[in-house]
């Protein structure tokens, strides 16, 4: 980079850089020049491309803890369990989880009053994220938003299902389409149970495909009592 | 690189270049010719803060030592890494230590992204006085120059007060303390001592939440906006003034010397 | 006494300013050809590395070094020394010696004015260094005083702002 003063702006010019004669040189072929300026440009491409990933990368949040992600809940002994017929919210049967914006379902082995058998049941308990635990009672991680356009569904205990103040969709206790505008069944999480038995859900991953049943795929019968607005 | 590789990079280079979004957005040539380099300086908006042609002494890097130039680069690096921090940085006292926090550890780059905030920080300090050393002893204030010499020693004054604003934001125990025994310096100050230390922090008792809310908004936006507009002018007035000073011309005594030799030639003949 | 017709306003002449060319610029004409090169590339080409080489040192030091993140803030718990930032222990330096209104106040508020008011002070127009030995130097005996206030409240101060040689133990913080 230093400069010779001993030679004149114009020789200057022409010996290093720049000029209408050392353009017309390297027009001529591939020259030094050339490969100089590809490699500044496929420099920069390269600079410009991982400044950009980065900036997203940034950007994008970090889910970790959080709804989204994997939510660890309390233990399952928290989770009493009951008969379909005798849930009452947040005392047994049915669970609110504000964190993981979802209900858990915990019915007993023989609680539940199944309208199938065999193993047509059993591929609909699969499909619907039902999970059977050691003991045999059934768990079931159903996410809080109503599938009609987004209220927040609440449990009613004196309709022993789930009914949507906005626009009356209803839902049986595993969250299966009863009535009303809803387009499907209630939306799931995935849910386990860590090694040392607490319930864990899959916030980021929602099961969405849960189509208004009909006879062959009616899991659970319908409350008996009658549900007013 | 094959021959086939070297005519499909020239024929697709020549085809973008000749397109009509490209000549849209560039209207000249590849600045190899004389009439392109000169297009290109006074078509382009960021580049037309430069003149066209520059005087080969100014240009020497042992002459400026492009302090000036890389300090306005660190400006801009600082205002990039900035805004990305602010994504994450909440201004209030219970919170903004764990943000930091968080940033280093759950933010993606974060830690390199404060890293490189705080180290340019320093870096533009550090490059901004030399600057001003280097300006001074070149004698470049002198006319026609002066009033960008001010404007350049506000803009000095400017760099430390972001850098000094921006200490305080981590709200850990460096930055608490260094801002706490700065602005009681303020207090001492004749007459409105204590309305200027109050003013700063916001409340009497020392510095606290509010302190907190007016440096991060002084940080982020009064003083960057200020040091923005000034640099604006800085950088219009160098080129009004005809550019860089260049290196000090001979001093008087040469110039005598020089006008006695030349006398003399001029009797001998 | 004859009396002269005001031209019709469409044949007057009229001006657009074009260029203001400053006197010096026109007298150019007869100087020598200026010894200046294209900005494009040489000047930029420097700028350009310029900027490349100070990336990759900030990248490099960022990546090795991590800025430095304390305790959370207390109150009621006053880290001894408590040091200003660095570029203002020159001053912190100074309030151990001169009263605070002086060292914290007038000092740098007179450095501050004086610096703004330098080039309207110093009338002398040579730029030669030869020719400007006074300004220099006294801008160099302030240049240096600072700095060594700087360097000693930086690396040779510890609690109780007492001297510490640097090899026993450094109070400081970036």
């Amino acid at each position: 980079m230093s400069i010779d003063t001993n030679r004149t702006p114009q020789e200057y010019e022409v010996l290093s850089g720049g000029g209408a004669e050392s353009a017309q040189m390297a027009r001529r072929g591939i020259t030094r020049r050339q490969v100089l300026r590809r490699a500044v440009t496929l420099g920069l491409g390269v600079v410009g491309i991982e400044g950009t990933y980065m900036a997203l990368t940034m950007l994008y949040p970090n889910l970790a803890g959080q709804f989204g992600s994997v939510i660890t809940l309390s233990n399952k002994s928290k989770y009493q369990s009951a008969a379909q017929k005798q849930v009452l919210i947040d005392q047994r049967g049915i669970f609110y989880e504000p964190s993981a914006k979802t209900y858990i379902m915990h019915l007993t082995k023989d609680g539940a009053d199944f309208a199938l058998q065999g193993q047509t049941l059993q591929n609909n308990l699969d499909a619907s994220n039902w999970l059977q635990d050691q003991d045999g009672t059934y768990w079931l991680s159903l996410y809080q938003v109503c599938v009609h356009l987004g209220c927040k569904v609440p449990f009613r205990d004196d309709c022993v299902s789930f009914k949507c103040p906005c626009h009356g969709s209803h839902y049986n206790v595993d969250g299966e389409y009863l009535d009303g505008p809803a387009p499907r069944s209630l939306d799931r999480f995935t849910m386990s149970f860590d090694g040392s038995g607490n319930v864990q859900v899959n916030t980021g991953k929602l099961n969405q495909h849960i189509q208004r049943p009909d006879a062959q795929t009616r899991i659970l019968v319908p409350p008996t009592v009658q549900c007013s607005a | 690189m094959s021959t086939m590789n070297r005519g499909l990079l020239d024929r697709a280079g020549s085809y973008i270049t000749s397109s009509q979004a490209w000549r849209s957005i560039f209207r000249h040539g590849y600045p190899d010719t004389p009439l392109n380099q000169s297009l290109v300086m006074m078509g382009n908006v960021f580049l037309h803060l430069h003149p066209v042609k520059v005087s080969r002494k100014a240009m020497k890097i042992t002459y400026t030592w492009c302090l000036g130039g890389l300090s306005f680069f660190l400006f801009l690096v600082l205002t990039i890494t900035g805004v990305f921090l602010m994504f994450y940085f909440v201004p209030e006292a219970r919170v903004a230590y764990n943000n930091i926090q968080q940033i280093q550890s759950a933010v993606a780059f974060g830690n390199l992204v404060r890293n490189m905030h705080r180290w340019a920080a320093h870096l533009m300090v550090v490059t901004v006085t030399l600057h001003m050393i280097r300006v001074f002893y070149h004698g470049a204030y002198k006319p026609p120059r002066e009033f960008n010499w001010v404007i350049g020693v506000t803009l000095f004054l400017t760099t430390l007060l972001l850098s000094f604003t921006g200490y305080l934001l981590p709200w850990d125990q460096i930055g608490y303390w260094a801002i706490t025994v700065g602005s009681n310096m303020a207090s001492y100050a004749p007459l409105l001592g204590a309305q200027a230390h109050n003013t700063l922090t916001g409340q009497p008792v020392g510095v606290g939440g509010p302190t907190l809310i007016r440096f991060y908004t002084l940080h982020v936006i009064g003083l960057p906006l200020a040091g923005a507009i000034l640099m604006a002018v800085h950088f219009w007035r160098i080129r009004k003034d005809g550019g860089e000073a260049g290196p000090p011309p001979p001093a008087r005594r040469e110039i005598e010397q020089a006008r006695a030799r030349e006398m003399e030639v001029a009797s001998l003949s | 006494m004859a009396t002269t017709e005001p031209r019709p306003a469409a044949t007057q002449k009229r001006y657009r300013t074009l260029a203001v060319v400053k006197q010096e610029a026109i007298t150019r004409v007869e100087k020598q050809l200026e010894d200046s090169v294209f900005v494009w590339p040489h000047l930029l080409v420097r700028e350009f590395m310029a900027a490349a080489l100070m990336t990759v040192v900030l990248l490099v030091v960022s990546l090795v070094v991590d800025a430095p993140l304390r305790a959370h803030s207390d109150p009621n718990l006053t880290p001894n020394p408590a040091k200003a930032p660095w570029y203002f222990l020159g001053l912190q330096e100074q309030l151990h010696y001169f009263p605070p209104t002086v060292a914290g106040v007038l000092l740098p508020g007179f450095t501050l004015v004086g610096l703004a008011l330098l080039p309207y002070v110093d009338r002398n127009p040579s730029r030669a260094f030869e020719d400007r030995k006074l300004s220099i130097s006294l801008f160099t005996i302030y240049a240096i005083f600072f700095a060594v206030t700087v360097l000693a409240g930086s690396f040779f101060r510890g609690s109780g702002w007492q001297w510490v040689w640097p090899w026993q133990h450094i109070y400081f913080d970036l």
